[in-house]
């Protein structure tokens, strides 16, 4: 005999998984059922006094009585989770320069030459025309990124922008950051003095030790950079604070089975954490045979790397993984994490924006190198030279993009477990598939985040207290022994 | 040449949870759908022969079943969905009421 109803759901998403389901709700909250209790709960055969219920009915899957007070908790949660949307633009990115001393294998600039002439640099009317126009955003917070080709190529233009940016803010009064995308190999004692009066964070390029890193990276004349990234990474260390320099490396077929001597050489530099970012398909990287590596291998290439940061954790070394740091905040924090790679909508203009060396804007540097490599310029939404703010902002191009990137309504998406945690990147479906909402069957994009979720909820799965102390001391950015002291503190405190 | 053929009863299964799942599917077959008396026919044509037609005819019924469950409890709860999504963005102060005229007409949409 069925009993009577006693409970209603509330919305959540399922995957059937190998030995039980996985279900996340609209606020990122999740739980695994076996196969039995997922059966009961949507049959309404739960009883109202069983563990099981109790848990699904505090992390808000299912409900009793109170609908309207429910729904005003959900709602808050759900505005928490999607805080980025208020922030608005804060990522302002400035190529300074196409110029760069380096030919790197699967260089995203599409850079010139060192020598080549002035036109492929930012002017100083642009470069102002750039901060002011930043500035208009309603973000309390602006951070400003030079990138390039090599940035300290065109060092005066950086110096007029932090100047710039510092004399306007006497009247915005915003939070401003600095950080200088920089390979390192041009830097000297001058500019170093500048970054640290400024307090400019740099931020570098190191693949590993010095016959990975040098693989990919290289002069014009084809000399590897290693030797010179590694003396001008010291002497910047040396010089400026704790946390001002930091690197990220590019997953290539050339470390990607040895992540963890990359991880090594990252804890010699003295460097505090690690992305491992897999390569995207633009610029030279676009097709490119050379470069090509399953999905297969950098899943299997970023286990084993996980697995060998987690022992050094767990030996009392605090260094994250930036990517599983950022995911599990979403999955196990209600709070928004600004990362406009991953977004829904996505971050494309609306979280983060770039603006070229003649004052074109694009959406993202990604739609920057669609425009660089191929001349389509589908992603440019004005020039600061000539549009105004809203002019650029109200352009119905960013309209459609936006549309088309909220993963709610998109197929794959719309019912996909990670839907709460995920987001999509329109420009790169565009390039690989051919328009900005995508095929998900075949979308490496959707592939590789899915596998990386599958990945962190194995390990949920099998939590031990060890690994999740671990996984808290990185999203809360404490040590091992902060955490682990003020849990056993709370297990002290409960059982008194 | 159609390689596999799965007839599905439209009395059991919806034409959204038929499409979904092939949806899912069209990565790895060619998959075509056409509606008869008694049945919906769903035809696969493998785009690389790595799964025999056992094991493809299991997964897809098993993804169907789960792609039906979604549009059945979505059912339950859509309206609820709508409702924390708009109470997050654009907050009513008499939400008992909107709640209470929504939930006992689910027909209607915000």
């Amino acid at each position: 005999m069925t009993p009577q109803k006693q409970y209603s759901l509330l919305p959540f998403r399922f995957d059937k998984r190998q030995d039980n389901y996985l279900l996340v709700n609209e606020t990122g909250d999740h739980i695994f059922l076996e196969f039995s209790e997922f059966q009961q709960l949507i049959n309404k055969q739960l009883k109202s006094d069983s563990e099981i219920f109790l848990n699904l009915k505090s992390k808000f899957f299912l409900y009793e009585k109170s609908l309207p007070k429910i729904i005003e908790v959900l709602a808050t949660k759900y505005r928490t989770k999607h805080k980025f949307l208020y922030d608005y633009t804060s990522l302002h990115m400035f190529v300074v320069t196409y110029k760069c001393n380096q030919k790197c294998t699967y260089c995203h600039a599409s850079s010139v030459s060192d020598v080549s002439d002035d036109k492929f640099d930012m002017d100083i009317k642009t470069a102002q025309k750039s901060v002011e126009f930043a500035f208009k955003s309603p973000s309390h917070n602006i951070k400003i990124e030079f990138q390039g080709g090599e940035p300290l190529l065109n060092f005066d233009i950086v110096k007029a922008t932090v100047e710039h940016a510092e004399k306007i803010n006497e009247e915005y009064q915003k939070n401003i950051e600095f950080v200088l995308c920089t390979n390192l190999t041009k830097l000297t004692t001058e500019h170093l003095k500048y970054i640290k009066e400024k307090k400019i964070v740099i931020s570098t390029s190191l693949d590993g030790p010095a016959d990975i890193h040098n693989q990919c990276r290289k002069y014009f004349n084809g000399k590897g950079t290693y030797e010179d990234v590694i003396n001008n990474l010291k002497m910047a260390k040396s010089d400026l604070d704790d946390g001002m320099v930091t690197a990220l490396m590019t997953v290539t077929p050339f470390n990607v089975h040895r992540l963890k001597e990359v991880v090594d050489e990252y804890l010699n530099q003295g460097l505090e954490y690690i992305f491992f970012r897999k390569l995207n398909p633009f610029g030279y990287a676009y097709k490119n045979e050379i470069l090509d590596y399953t999905l297969n291998d950098f899943i299997i290439g970023y286990k084993e790397a996980l697995d060998y940061i987690i022992q050094l954790n767990s030996s009392g070394v605090f260094f994250p993984e930036v990517f599983s740091t950022l995911l599990l905040s979403r999955i196990l924090t209600p709070f928004s994490t600004g990362f406009v790679d991953l977004q829904s909508p996505t971050g494309a203009a609306i979280s983060g924006i770039i603006y070229d060396v003649n004052g074109d804007v694009f959406i993202s540097d990604e739609a920057r190198m669609i425009y660089r490599t191929t001349g389509d310029k589908k992603f440019c939404i004005g020039n600061v030279n000539v549009n105004s703010w809203k002019e650029i902002y109200s352009n119905p191009q960013l309209r459609e993009i936006i549309e088309d990137s909220c993963i709610d309504a998109l197929p794959g998406c719309a019912w996909c477990v990670y839907k709460t945690y995920c987001g999509s990147d329109p420009v790169r479906n565009y390039l690989t598939q051919g328009d900005m909402i995508g095929y998900r069957p075949t979308n490496d994009f959707c592939q590789k985040h899915k596998a990386i979720f599958n990945l962190l909820f194995s390990y949920l799965e099998k939590l031990d207290d060890k690994t999740d102390n671990i996984f808290w001391s990185w999203i809360t950015n404490r040590s091992l022994d902060q955490v682990e002291n003020f849990t056993s503190n709370m297990t002290i405190n409960e059982s008194i | 040449m159609k390689e596999l053929i799965i007839e599905i009863n439209p009395l059991i299964y919806t034409l959204q949870a038929i499409k979904n799942t092939c949806y899912d599917f069209s990565g790895d077959s060619w998959v075509d759908i056409q509606s008869e008396e008694t049945c919906i026919k769903i035809f696969f044509q493998k785009k690389e022969n790595s799964i025999n037609n056992i094991e493809l005819k299991q997964q897809f019924m098993n993804r169907l079943l789960d792609h039906q469950i979604r549009i059945d409890t979505a059912k339950e709860f859509k309206t609820i969905r709508e409702m924390i999504v708009a109470q997050a963005f654009e907050p009513c102060d008499n939400l008992n009421e909107v709640v209470g005229y929504m939930i006992n007409d689910p027909s209607k949409t915000i």
